[in-house]
């Protein structure tokens, strides 16, 4: 890719007249030292930095409205700024003229002025006030003639100083749609800015300069988060150790650089909780440093409306790992409720694994936080890894003996970030019990892929993937997301077999497998016996052996397929599946439900030309099959064999489901 | 170096002569005359002056009216296109930080909205010398060829000072005396040869004094001026010219922190 812009070693100063009573002062100011990069043909370029960083004077420099007073300056291209509004017009001027005459002082040819005149008039928007004199304009308007200007005089490479403030919304969308859409001509674009959302999702490369020099030059992500988290009058404390890690706290924030990369995007970690229904985060506390050593930050921060004081340990302990303990003090302490630290990761870390199995974070940001990926009750850690780079790999680990629990999601668009909260023990009504603590590592330990197993025959195969199985024919995946699992609803809250325990395999042949799953929080386990008849057809097993009397609500098998099963049949009636209901938060619709011998899913289109049949072997008293729709959110159909009646089960072994699934090819309509 | 300043200005002739375009009706915005004002102004001033040379300081030459004329109108012209463009550099000091306008554009620029101004009033005002002097229309292309060279010359000085001016910002101050004291030195509203011979050197030495008495040869005598004050015309304007574009060149880069 062509060079059109290269900087080496350049460096500026000005001499700025201090005057003063007795003596006036002539003050040397670099205000660019040593600036070396370079920008390649449609590169997107954002450039950060507080204000008299020098952003000006480095567009300025690149435009060759100033020359560098050390290093050199290549160009290959004539660029184009919006720098000051307002700059460049002659008051006494019509906005035309002032069009006419900014080509001019451009140096554009009478004829390239007179075709892009017509532009320049639409895009500004100026109505009839394009005929008035430039002196009677509002900011608004300078910037909409400034920058209609800029973007139809066809330059490879536009400038964009910090302009944006003054402009409406709706003309501020404008400006932004045509600059990607510039982005996509592969026009090159400098843009320097404080919306640092807009920058994350429109440039690819970010510079952050401080006090003239550059600090960071990279993706825009990292970039954007160095530049956070040194935000503020106090740089904030940074400690280090040998491992290669550091913390650095900052009003509120932590944020932890591991060899030179940041781990957290966007706002680094903090600690949020609800007081009387209102979301408070320690980034609104006044901050103190109690104690800093060589290995603790000691940091205190108080909340002024409410009688409240949080304390922070943060530690290294051995082997680089980091210890971080909240704790609350204060009159309001009873009334707090849903503590919990909030960690932004960056997206690329796409896995993360836990006891109850690993899991894909996926590709979708919403509008907002929701999309829960998991709801881990869990001891033991949470390890978030990065596939591309194997020694940075996460883990969060809790201590045995407190009952922390975390959600695990995808952020909304705008932060395209992974969200951890882990919350501290709570008693029922929500409140903290004990102080919050996490240890947080780097560990480059190999995920270990804990107890998957295979089995085959010709087409059919079944992938057993910690408390799921997922049906494969002829190459296509029959299951969908939790595919094959099961769930006992106990306490007002749902056990899954994938999320809330841990499986072994007992037993592994090419045709069959028998797992054991040991349930994290409930004292019972449940066994599967998974045999494969034939190449269309396998047989499922499932006992429920609980150690202790318990009162179940729900005990269900279930197996997940895709929406695009459009059609269902149990027994001898069909239908078609309605639409899904647009309520979320889990709202499963149950579309027929009986005594049913066999159920299944089947589609008229054929797109999946199968048709994928539960057949009930072993009818269990008090159990139905099901066949759901679920949410929108899962987009997803269940064939289920459930018992939904309260039952008191005693130490024992029980059968709850006993069945084949077979798929078959779908000829015709008929079945 | 200096070819590449040339060549600059060849690049940008067509958008100098926008911009000095855009400069005069920028300048005129909203006055009753407008580019009248070209005409009005001189005559108003060469009336006043007239008025009192002659009934008061009791002048005597003939068509004294039209003597000061041809004299006061190239004044005219130069006195403002030098402290124009003297000012230049400072005063669009906006334009010089938004667009990448190379230097020299801007002094030209302002001496050229001058240069436009004058023509335009001194060609409205050139028939009435005809109907005094029909012969002078013979001399039609050695006026052209002073007003040319004269306009070069008003060029380089007005780069040079405005140079000058981006360090020295007194210079503005200077410069409007400067030019009250200069007119006096040149034989605008007399004949050198009513100076005393101890100090006609000052005429003498005085660079306006070649272009003046080149127009009042054209304008007022109908004569053809000696060869020899032509060529020194031209080669003078253009040691200025020159003069005034290495200077430039030299300091451009100094002047774009300053201003």
């Amino acid at each position: 890719m062509i060079e059109i812009v290269k900087f080496e070693e350049v460096s500026q100063y000005f001499e700025v007249l201090l005057k003063k009573k007795v003596k006036s002062e002539k003050k040397k100011t670099w205000s660019l030292k040593d600036i070396s990069f370079s920008l390649k043909k449609g590169e997107i370029l954002g450039i950060v930095g507080d204000n008299g960083a020098g952003k000006t004077t480095l567009l300025r420099l690149i435009c060759g409205i100033l020359y560098p007073d050390k290093g050199k300056i290549k160009r290959l291209v004539d660029p184009i700024a919006v720098l000051e509004l307002g700059a460049g017009f002659k008051e006494e001027l019509t906005g035309r003229e002032n069009i006419f005459l900014s080509a001019s002082l451009l140096g554009l040819s009478k004829r390239k002025a007179e075709r892009v005149y017509q532009s320049i008039v639409e895009f500004a928007e100026l109505g009839e006030y394009i005929d008035a004199a430039v002196k009677t304009y509002s900011q608004g308007m300078f910037l909409r003639l400034a920058f209609s200007i800029a973007i139809n005089i066809e330059s490879e490479l536009l400038l964009i100083d910090d302009v944006f403030s003054v402009g409406d919304a709706g003309f501020g969308q404008k400006c932004i749609s045509k600059l990607y859409e510039l982005k996509t001509k592969g026009i090159a674009i400098i843009v320097v800015s404080h919306d640092l959302s807009f920058l994350r999702n429109f440039c690819e490369r970010v510079i952050f300069l401080k006090q003239g020099s550059i600090v960071s030059d990279g993706p825009a992500d990292s970039v954007i988060s160095a530049y956070i988290s040194q935000l503020g009058v106090d740089p904030g404390f940074v400690i280090s150790n040998k491992n290669g890690i550091s913390i650095r706290f900052n009003k509120g924030r932590i944020f932890i650089d591991y060899q030179q990369k940041p781990l957290f995007s966007f706002e680094g970690a903090k600690s949020v909780f609800c007081f009387n229904q209102r979301w408070f985060s320690s980034i609104e506390a006044v901050w103190e440093l109690i104690q800093v050593e060589d290995n603790l930050i000691y940091v205190k921060g108080i909340y002024a409306e409410i009688f409240l004081i949080e304390s922070w340990k943060l530690r290294f302990s051995r082997h680089g790992e980091i210890s971080w303990e909240v704790s609350f003090a204060g009159e309001a302490l009873p009334f707090l409720s849903d503590q919990h630290l909030r960690f932004m990761f960056f997206r690329d870390f796409e896995r993360f694994h836990t006891v109850g199995g690993s899991y894909s974070f996926g590709t979708d940001f919403y509008d907002r936080d929701y999309d829960i990926l998991q709801r881990c009750i869990s001891q033991g850690s949470i390890v978030l890894e990065q596939p591309k780079l194997k020694d940075r790999n996460f883990e969060f680990m809790f201590s045995e003996k407190l009952d922390n629990f975390a959600k695990i999601f995808n952020s909304d668009f705008i932060a395209k970030s992974r969200v951890l909260l882990v919350y501290g023990a709570q008693n029922d009504a929500g409140r903290l019990i004990k102080d919050i603590k996490v240890r947080i590592s780097m560990t480059d330990k190999k995920i270990e892929h804990k107890n998957e197993c295979l089995i085959h025959k010709d087409d059919l195969e079944l992938r057993f993937d910690q408390g799921r199985v997922r049906f494969y024919y002829q190459g296509y995946e029959l299951t969908k997301k939790l595919s094959f699992y099961t769930s006992l609803y106990f306490e007002q809250r749902w056990f899954d077999s994938h999320s809330g325990a841990v499986w072994q395999i007992k037993e592994h042949s090419d045709s069959l497998f028998v797992a054991v799953g040991r349930w994290l929080r409930l004292p019972l386990k449940q066994i599967w016996q998974v045999n494969i008849v034939s190449p269309t057809c396998f047989s499922i097993v499932v006992f429920l052996c609980p150690d202790e009397k318990i009162d179940f609500q729900t005990v269900q098998t279930n197996v997940m397929v895709s929406d695009k099963y459009s059609n269902w049949v149990a027994g001898k009636e069909q239908g078609a599946f309605p639409d899904f209901n647009p309520l979320t938060d889990s709202y499963w619709e149950s579309v027929i439900k009986g005594c049913f011998d066999k159920i299944g899913v089947f589609t008229e289109s054929g797109i999946c030309p199968f048709l994928v049949e539960l057949e009930i072997e072993e009818k269990i008293p008090g159990y139905e099959a099901n066949i759901v729709n679920s949410d929108i959110l899962h987009r997803a159909r269940l064939l289920q064999y459930s018992n939904d009646n309260l039952q008191s089960l005693l130490p024992g072994k029980y059968l709850c489901f006993s069945g084949r699934v077979s798929v078959c090819k779908v000829k015709n309509h008929g079945l | 170096m200096l070819v590449e300043k040339f060549k600059e200005i060849y690049r940008y002739r067509s958008n100098l002569w926008t911009i000095a375009n855009f400069n005069l009706k920028d300048r005129y915005a909203g006055s009753l005359l407008g580019l009248a004002w070209a005409v009005v102004v001189p005559c108003l001033l060469m009336l006043s002056v007239t008025v009192v040379f002659r009934y008061v300081f009791r002048i005597e030459i003939k068509n004294f009216e039209l003597f000061v004329f041809s004299g006061l109108f190239p004044w005219m012209f130069t006195s403002s296109a030098l402290f124009d463009s003297a000012t230049s550099l400072v005063s669009q000091r906006n334009i010089l930080r938004q667009f990448a306008v190379p230097r020299i554009v801007v002094p030209l620029a302002s001496a050229l909205t001058n240069f436009l101004n004058y023509i335009f009033g001194f060609l409205l005002v050139y028939p009435i010398f005809l109907i005094v002097n029909p012969g002078i229309i013979e001399l039609f292309p050695v006026f052209t060829f002073t007003i040319v060279t004269h306009f070069i010359f008003v060029c380089g000085l007005g780069l040079l000072l405005s140079v000058i001016n981006a360090f020295y910002r007194g210079l503005t101050h200077v410069l409007g005396v400067v030019l009250i004291i200069w007119l006096w030195a040149t034989p605008v509203f007399y004949d050198p040869l009513m100076v005393p011979v101890e100090f006609r050197w000052v005429i003498y030495c005085n660079p306006m004094n070649l272009y003046i008495s080149a127009y009042r040869d054209v304008l007022f005598f109908g004569r053809l001026p000696q060869p020899n004050l032509l060529a020194v015309m031209i080669i003078f304007s253009f040691i200025v010219f020159v003069s005034g574009l290495f200077v430039l060149s030299k300091n451009e880069r100094k002047i774009l922190k300053k201003i």
